[in-house]
């Protein structure tokens, strides 16, 4: 029952968290002097591009707690992780050309930023893949392991992309230097979808932990059915 | 520029909204049919263990 009351106050916290952003996405944030309201769609493409760093992190760390310990545990984090990572990732890749063609004028430049996000994408799908087809589960958990683990170094470049290189993608606004930054609705505004989508992106992953955690405890009981019957 | 563009925001938002519900559905699903899977198994491991025990 625990679970169930931290799931509830969890999904609660996330909804109203989610509710307070939009407030400000859409209310609070001034308009923007060249873009119009089209560059609102920062107010989730931004915290997208967060949950799915987070999400490619937790692949990482798990994997690394199951190389070393062999621990269930981790191996299911980190496949948790994959399946939410991914789905912001998909979400980042979506709403990145629905702003930049209003902006650019294309829907897709391939410079540094958009050319590792992508690959960050394919990273999700490989994990992911590893996951599905390989058929012993040992052996998919080891594989995909050291997948998670080469494939985080696409994560610190990606996000240091636009900094040390120069890009069609924006300049940072959140630890860009100083003459980066954004007026301060504008700022409220962001870091509060920034906490509400990694709200909704650690409840997510907890959901499918769970998921995880109840389809190897089928397994191992299918497994003992079966033993029993020979 | 205010209202120009704005089909490009409806869309991204109503993407990525559809795309978390239909997401936090599926997990929702998944788990009750793994809850009702493991609670079927159990029941028949139950049922097992008292057919097989020796009776005193």
């Amino acid at each position: 029952m625990k679970k169930n009351s931290s799931m509830t106050v969890h999904s609660l916290l996330t909804l109203a968290w989610i509710l307070i952003s939009l407030y400000l996405a859409f209310i609070f944030a001034p308009n923007e002097a060249n873009q119009g309201n089209v560059y609102r769609i920062m107010y989730i493409h931004v915290p997208c591009a967060w949950s799915a760093l987070v999400g490619y992190t937790v692949i990482f760390a798990g994997s690394v707690g199951y190389l070393w310990k062999r621990s269930q545990f981790a191996d299911d984090l980190a496949y948790a992780g994959a399946e939410v990572g991914f789905i912001f990732c998909c979400c980042l890749l979506i709403t990145g050309p629905l702003w930049a063609k209003p902006v650019w004028g294309v829907w897709w430049v391939w410079d540094p930023r958009t050319t590792l996000t992508f690959v960050l994408w394919l990273l999700f799908v490989g994990y992911l893949l590893l996951r599905t087809f390989f058929v012993n589960p040992a052996q998919a958990a080891l594989l995909s392991a050291v997948v998670g683990i080469i494939g985080f170094v696409d994560v610190p470049i990606d996000y240091m992309a636009i900094r040390w290189w120069r890009t069609q993608h924006p300049q940072p606004v959140i630890m860009g230097g100083p003459d980066s930054g954004l007026p301060p609705r504008m700022e409220i505004a962001l870091f509060t979808s920034i906490g509400a989508f990694l709200c909704l992106f650690f409840y997510l992953l907890r959901q499918r932990l769970h998921m995880g955690t109840a389809r190897r405890d089928l397994e191992q009981l299918r497994r003992g059915e079966t033993a029993t019957e020979f | 520029m205010g209202n120009a563009n704005n089909e490009y925001l409806f869309l991204a938002y109503t993407i990525v909204w559809i795309v978390f519900m239909v997401y936090a559905w599926s997990l929702s699903r998944r788990q009750s049919r793994l809850t009702k899977e493991l609670e079927e198994i159990k029941k028949r491991v139950l049922a097992k263990d008292e057919h097989s025990a020796p009776k005193v």
